[in-house]
């Protein structure tokens, strides 16, 4: 489908109202800077992004960007608007508020379902492309490749694993396990879980156990009888019972674990990790609402960053910042458990049955020990700390150990079976910690496994299409850049990472990764050009126009001229709109484009808001210099002047006008009067006009031109040199220029006589044949 | 990718784990098929979104269990 007319009114540049016609034509429009032509691309772009425009969001335009989408002066009982009609007569338009908000109809329409980047490229958006990174280029060109869906599913995955994990406390449950096979071993040995269910068998002595199951109730029931019988003896062994549990302590294997755990810790060198995560953890969810903005902060680091290498950043900040979170949760576990030991050892050591064997055994808790506020060790504990607490304890536990070999028979019997009865109690919660980590285990790997194939499916999708495009690319290239030495042009994934996009090319038979090591930066834009115009061919939206918007500013004469080239073979059947400030490619382009398809239109100088855009009648663009006519004269001559320098140079090489030989380059630089000291005596002899049914002179037009070359030598060149052209001088000089040129064009076909070449006999003509020249 | 392809990728790592000796249930192959078809595809989910989901996912892991 094409588009018939954009309509604008209140809309940017717009006052009132303003139509772009396009007629189901292509049309190339000329304006200088600041005419309002890029207002209907930003319409375009306002109706596909559902009411947002990127370049215009910055701190000034307001929540809704009322602030640089509404025209300043317009009054508060109207509304902004943009209408879309299509050549079916359909239509999709935008009426926004003077607070900016908007109501579009219909809501889901055609074009807020396509791909800005496959429909609209300005100038800026090439240049950012190509000085991107792998990373962004992948971020621009997936979604463009039709894969956006894939990878944000993938994202999704990759997030939602590392969620589970977290949820599920997974680093804890291994944690667990760890301590708890390190108690095992000591117990038990390499006694499979079969042999130490026997255990527990052999100890219930109460019943003939041989089919009964060992699970936690009948644990808990061996326990108890064992306790009470502990207690019965332990009224009297009151001292040995608080030996047995003092013997017992596992903070020696506490104390190595933190100083495990605190070497890791160290070795990741991180401060402040969980305000850090924090700050990144409310950053994701910032990211949600970050939708049009260029560059942030990056709040772990303060780096200045591109919202699109932002959002990756976050994610791997967080990853590395929860490897850290993982190292410092484990150490603060085991300082936790670490104090825990300490505390109930410290009670059991005051007890007042154990005050003789202290005495007998000269032990005591004293400074610096004393001193240690145990509260702070659970956040954090130097190794020195972690010395004294082990040369605090030590002997008290070695010196337990000892003594309870005095302990009497019957009762360490019992103290064993304890002991015994807890192991087994621990290895069976920790099968089935370990079925629980598993299972998790389990899941996060099939999320994961999910992630994994569906990335797959984006490299294989994308080595397909890339392969496709990339073909179009260098075909598109070559066009532009004839007989240069840079050939394979090529987008390619990078091996080393999954999120990756990069140009390749061969650059004088030298293969190189990227385009910004050896391109100009006209080449590179050239070839941000080329890309977006295969991204463009190739996409589904083949339908829908192409914008764009002042595309060619860096590119030298010799390239710019074969853009037109490049649109005619390759998007013949395609609906485009080239908006340009360049009044001489505007020239070349409607010597160079087919009429039959393209039109032509010019915008007059901006005014003011309340005038708003405004299109002018003729297609010379003179208006730029007539617009300048009340304030500067001098500049309206001189800019008169630069005009006919642009369109006599195009005139000339499409009539083939003879000129003579310059040195190099000055060939290139002439200027209105050489070309017009060529061009006037070839018109008298070439330049015909339809009278009767046969040709005959075209004197008027060269009595106008002429006139013309008179005031060009004198106020022309006044206006450049001396600078003392009065308004009068400079508007006589604009009207002849602007007569003389019009000659060009025949008054009833409205066609240049360049437009049809007549090969046989060397001549052109106009449409209706009513101008002519041989 | 609409359901089916949904569902061909998401079988295609279930065989994989099972190759490895792992199962997974099928409430959640399911619940995994209708998000990705959903949400997961849609947007980036917030954090929210993926504690939710996150949850869900484990309540399931115990049902199953």
């Amino acid at each position: 489908m094409k588009i018939k007319n954009i309509d604008l009114s209140w809309f940017r540049g717009a006052s009132d109202f303003t139509s772009l016609k396009l007629n189901k034509k292509s049309k190339v429009l000329y304006g200088e800077n600041g005419s309002g032509k890029s207002s209907f691309v930003d319409g375009m772009e306002y109706i596909i992004k559902d009411g947002k425009i990127l370049h215009l969001t910055n701190e000034y335009s307001g929540r809704r960007q009322e602030k640089s989408i509404i025209n300043t002066h317009m009054s508060a009982d109207n509304n902004a608007k943009v209408v879309i009609t299509f050549t079916d007569q359909s239509q999709i338009s935008a009426e926004i508020e003077p607070n900016g908000s908007v109501q579009i109809t219909p809501p889901d329409n055609m074009l807020n379902k396509l791909n800005y980047h496959t429909i609209i490229l300005r100038q800026d958006e090439i240049s950012n492309f190509i000085k991107g990174s792998k990373g962004d280029k992948y971020s621009t060109l997936l979604p463009l490749l039709g894969l956006g869906e894939l990878e944000i599913s993938a994202e999704n995955l990759r997030k939602l694993a590392r969620n589970i994990a977290s949820e599920a406390n997974l680093s804890g449950i291994n944690t667990d396990i760890k301590n708890s096979a390190q108690s095992r071993n000591l117990l038990f040995n390499d006694q499979t879980i079969d042999e130490i269910l026997n255990i527990a068998k052999e100890l219930d002595k109460t019943s003939d156990n041989v089919e009964i199951e060992i699970d936690e109730d009948f644990l808990s029931n061996l326990g108890k009888i064992n306790k009470e019988k502990i207690n019965q003896n332990g009224n009297q062994n009151a001292e040995y019972t608080i030996i047995e549990k003092i013997s017992g302590s596992d903070l020696l294997q506490l104390i190595q674990n933190s100083k495990e755990s605190l070497s890791e810790l160290a070795n990741s060198s991180e401060s402040l990790i969980k305000e850090k995560l924090d700050i990144l953890n409310s950053s994701q969810n910032f990211i949600q609402e970050i939708v049009d903005k260029e560059e942030i902060d990056c709040p772990a680091c303060g780096k200045l960053i591109k919202v699109s290498e932002f959002k990756d950043h976050i994610y791997s900040e967080i990853i590395r910042l929860e490897q850290s979170m993982t190292i410092l949760q484990t150490h603060r576990e085991n300082l936790n458990n670490l104090v825990s030991s300490i505390e109930q050892l410290t009670i059991n050591f005051d007890q007042e049955s154990l005050k003789k064997w202290k005495e007998n055994n000269d032990l005591k808790i004293e400074e610096p020990f004393k001193s240690l506020n145990l509260n702070e060790l659970r956040n954090s504990c130097t190794i020195d700390q972690l010395e004294l607490i082990s040369s605090t304890f030590k002997p008290i536990i070695i010196a337990a150990i000892e003594s309870k070999k005095d302990t009497p028979q019957d009762l360490q019997a019992l103290y064993d079976d304890k002991n015994t009865i807890e192991g087994i109690k621990d290895v069976l919660n920790n099968e089935k910690r370990i079925k629980e980590r598993d299972r998790i285990t389990t899941l996060i790997d099939f999320i994961t496994g999910t992630e994994s194939e569906i990335r797959n499916q984006i490299r294989k999708k994308s080595v397909e299409i890339i392969t496709t495009i990339s073909s179009d690319i260098s075909r598109m290239w070559e066009i532009l850049h004839p007989d240069e030495k840079i050939e394979d042009i090529k987008l390619y994934l990078p091996s080393d990472t999954d999120k990756a996009i990069e140009i390749g090319l061969k650059f004088y038979g030298k293969e190189l990764e990227s385009p910004r090591l050896t391109l100009s930066e006209g080449h590179r834009n050239s070839l941000g050009l080329c890309i977006f115009l295969s991204m463009a061919k190739n996409s589904n939206e083949k339908d829908i126009p192409i914008f764009l918007d002042d595309v060619i500013v860096s590119f030298d004469r010799n390239h710019r001229g074969l853009v037109a080239e490049l649109l005619e073979k390759e998007f013949s059947e395609r609906q485009i709109l080239i908006l340009t400030h360049d009044r001489e490619w505007f020239i070349e382009l409607r010597h160079q484009l087919e009429n039959d398809k393209w039109e032509f239109e010019t915008l007059k100088p901006w005014e003011n808001p309340e005038i708003g855009i405004q299109f002018s009648k003729n297609t010379f663009s003179f208006d730029d210099a007539r617009s300048k006519l009340s304030n500067d004269a001098t500049s309206a001559g001189n800019n008169c002047r630069k005009i006919m320098d642009n369109c006599l140079a195009v005139l000339c090489e499409k009539l083939e006008v003879r000129m003579k030989y310059k040195h190099r380059e000055r060939n290139d630089v002439r200027v209105a009067s050489e070309f017009l000291l060529d061009l006037i005596p070839d018109m008298e002899k070439s330049f015909l006009i339809k009278e009767s049914e046969s040709y005959i002179p075209y004197l008027d037009a060269v009595k106008s031109m002429k006139q013309s070359s008179r005031l060009l030598l004198s106020w022309g060149n006044r206006s450049s040199h001396e600078y003392s052209v009065i308004k009068v001088e400079a508007k006589k000089l604009i009207d002849s220029c602007e007569k003389a040129l019009n000659f060009f064009e025949c008054d009833e076909c409205n066609k240049s006589v360049t437009k049809f070449k007549d090969t046989s006999n060397n001549s052109r003509r106009c449409e209706c044949g009513k101008i002519k020249w041989k | 990718m609409d359901k089916n392809q949904i569902s061909k990728t998401v079988e295609k790592t279930v065989e994989n784990l099972s190759k490895e000796g792992k199962t997974i249930s099928s409430k959640i192959v399911s619940e995994i098929v209708d998000k990705l078809s959903g949400e997961l595809q849609q947007n980036e989910i917030s954090k929210t979104q993926a504690e939710k989901l996150s949850r869900k996912l484990l309540d399931l892991l115990k049902d199953e269990n």
